[in-house]
C-alpha cells in the first residue's frame, strides 16, 4: 500500500516536473542547457589554445576542421558577411548571397587556422562579461604571450537563434568588422562581386600554403 | 594593429558618435554598441567610420603606400632580419626604452595641454626613475618594478581633444599613414623630443632612423600581419590607422 502511495507520488513529481520544463517554469534548468557569453568564448579560447598546441600535428587542414565547428558556433556569420560589404547586400540575388557568404565564411575560417599555427606558451584569460546594452554584451579576453604585450579582444556578442554570438571584434579600438567592410566595399566599387570572391578564394588558398 | 587643415574635417566630426560604454567588474571599459538601425543593431562601430576620412589625394598616398610596403619587404625586412641575429631581443628592447625615455617631453606637455595631472605625474615619475635606477633609460624600470605606465599622449591626439578635426588622409614616405592633424602633431613633437635637435641634421636623421629601424625590428610584425591577412592592403592600413588614432582621441 505505502509503496503504492509512493509510486504515485513519484509519478506526480515527475509529471509536474516534466510540465514545468517544457512550460518554461523551471527557468533554472532550461537555462542551464545554453552557455552564456563569457562559456562561449572559453569554449573558442580552449579550441583555438588546442589548436595552436597541436599545429604541426594537425597540420593546415586539421586546424581547419577543429576550428570550423566552433567557430561556426561562437560567431553571427550571416550577420557579419552581409555587413561587411555595406550597402552592397541589397543589391545581390539570392544565388549570389549565397555563394559570396560561403566564401566569407571559408575565407574567416582559413584566417585563423591560418594563424594560429603554432605555439609558444601562450594561454588566454577570461577578463569580464558586462551587463548587456542594446542587447549586445561584451566578453573582454586576454591573449598572455611569453615574449610580447597581452592582446586584449573584445567580443560583442549578441543572442542568435538561443545561442550568444560574435558579432565584432575590438582589439585596440578597431572594429574587426569594420575593418573588413572597408576592404569589401573598396573592392565591390572597383572589382564588383566577381573581383571580391576572386581575391577571397585566393586568400584562403594562401592560407593553406606552407609559410615562407 | 596600425597606424591628418581642419577645414575639411568637419563633416568627420559629425559622424564621429561616442558610442556608449560598458564598465566592467574588473574597471576596463569596453566598447559597445554604436549604431541602431532599424532591425539591426551593428556594434562597435557607425556607419561613417568605415569611410568618413577624406583622401582626394588618393592616387599619390597609394602610391607611397607601395613604396613604403616595397621598401619594407624588400629593404627593410631583409635587414632586420641581419640585425636581429646580430643584436639580441633583449638589447633592442633596451634601445626602444632609451628612446621612448627621451620623447618623454612628448607625452608630458600633451599631457599638460589635456589637463592630466595623474598622466603628467606618471611621466614625471617615470623620468627620473628610468633616467637613474634604469640607466640612461635604458631599463623600463618604473614598468617592471613600479608598474607605471608610459602614458599614450601625443599632441595630434590633443589636437583631437580640441576639437580640430582629422582633416585630409595622408600616407607619407617612411612614416606611413597620417591625417593633416597628426601631421601637425608629429612636426611639433619635433621641437620637443631633444635628440631631434641635435647639430648636424644629418647626425639627428641617422639617430632617427635608427630608432625607427630598431623599432621595426621589434614591431613590424603587426604591419605584416595585417597586410598580409588584408584583401586590400591600402584600405585595410587606412581604415585600421583611422579608427585606432580616433580611438586614441576617445579615450582618456
Amino acid at each position: 500500500m505505502l509503496h503504492a502511495v509512493r509510486g504515485r507520488i513519484e509519478q506526480f513529481i515527475l509529471l509536474v516536473t516534466f510540465f514545468m520544463i517544457c512550460t518554461g517554469m523551471f527557468p533554472i534548468m532550461a537555462e542551464a542547457v545554453q552557455p552564456g557569453p563569457t562559456e562561449g568564448i572559453q569554449a573558442l579560447n580552449a579550441c583555438l589554445l588546442d589548436a595552436m598546441k597541436r599545429a604541426d600535428e594537425l597540420g593546415y587542414a586539421g586546424r581547419y576542421k577543429l576550428l570550423e565547428p566552433v567557430l561556426k558556433d561562437t560567431f553571427d556569420f550571416s550577420f557579419m558577411g552581409a555587413k561587411s560589404i555595406g550597402r552592397f547586400w541589397e543589391t545581390l540575388n539570392d544565388e549570389q548571397q549565397a555563394l559570396f557568404m560561403k566564401t566569407y565564411t571559408d575565407w574567416s575560417i582559413a584566417t585563423y587556422a591560418g594563424r594560429f599555427d603554432g605555439y609558444s606558451g601562450e594561454r588566454f584569460e577570461l577578463v569580464s562579461e558586462s551587463a548587456p546594452v542594446q542587447g549586445i554584451v561584451t566578453v573582454i579576453s586576454k591573449l598572455i604571450q611569453l615574449k610580447e604585450e597581452p592582446i586584449t579582444f573584445y567580443y560583442l556578442m549578441r543572442m542568435v537563434e538561443d545561442r550568444w554570438r560574435v558579432v565584432d571584434i575590438q582589439i585596440s579600438g578597431v572594429s574587426q568588422l569594420a575593418l573588413t567592410r572597408a576592404q569589401f566595399t573598396e573592392v565591390m566599387k572597383s572589382k564588383g562581386l566577381d573581383g571580391l570572391i576572386t581575391m577571397l578564394k585566393n586568400k584562403t588558398a594562401g592560407f593553406a600554403q606552407p609559410k615562407k | 594593429m596600425l597606424l591628418a587643415a581642419c577645414s575639411s574635417s568637419k563633416h568627420v566630426q559629425t559622424d564621429l558618435q561616442e558610442p556608449p560604454k560598458v564598465e566592467n567588474p574588473s574597471g576596463e571599459t569596453a566598447p559597445s554598441t554604436a549604431l541602431q538601425s532599424p532591425g539591426e543593431t551593428i556594434p562597435g562601430f557607425t556607419e561613417a567610420q568605415e569611410e568618413s576620412v577624406a583622401d582626394p589625394l588618393e592616387s599619390f598616398n597609394r602610391a607611397m603606400f607601395i613604396f613604403n610596403d616595397k621598401l619594407y619587404f624588400w629593404a627593410m625586412k631583409p635587414a632586420i632580419r641581419g640585425y636581429n641575429q646580430v643584436v639580441p631581443e633583449a638589447a633592442r628592447k633596451s634601445v626602444r626604452n632609451f628612446f621612448l625615455n627621451l620623447e618623454m617631453p612628448v607625452r608630458f606637455v600633451s599631457s599638460l595641454l589635456q589637463a592630466q595631472i595623474v598622466a603628467m605625474g606618471i611621466e614625471l615619475a617615470r623620468f627620473t626613475i628610468n633616467s637613474t635606477a634604469g640607466v640612461a633609460g635604458f631599463l623600463d624600470v618604473a614598468k617592471s618594478s613600479f608598474y607605471l605606465e608610459p602614458q599614450e599622449k601625443d599632441i595630434g591626439q590633443t589636437l583631437g581633444k580640441y576639437g580640430i578635426g582629422e582633416g585630409l588622409y595622408f600616407v607619407w614616405p617612411f612614416v606611413g599613414p597620417s591625417t593633416a592633424r597628426d601631421t601637425g602633431g608629429l612636426f611639433v613633437e619635433l621641437f620637443l623630443t631633444p635628440w631631434r635637435l641635435v647639430n648636424p641634421a644629418g647626425a639627428a636623421a641617422g639617430i632617427g632612423m635608427y630608432d625607427y629601424f630598431n623599432r621595426a625590428s621589434l614591431d613590424a610584425i603587426e604591419y605584416e600581419e595585417l597586410i598580409n591577412s588584408a584583401v586590400e592592403p591600402y584600405a585595410a592600413l587606412k581604415n585600421a590607422y583611422i579608427q585606432y588614432r580616433r580611438n586614441v582621441v576617445k579615450n582618456k
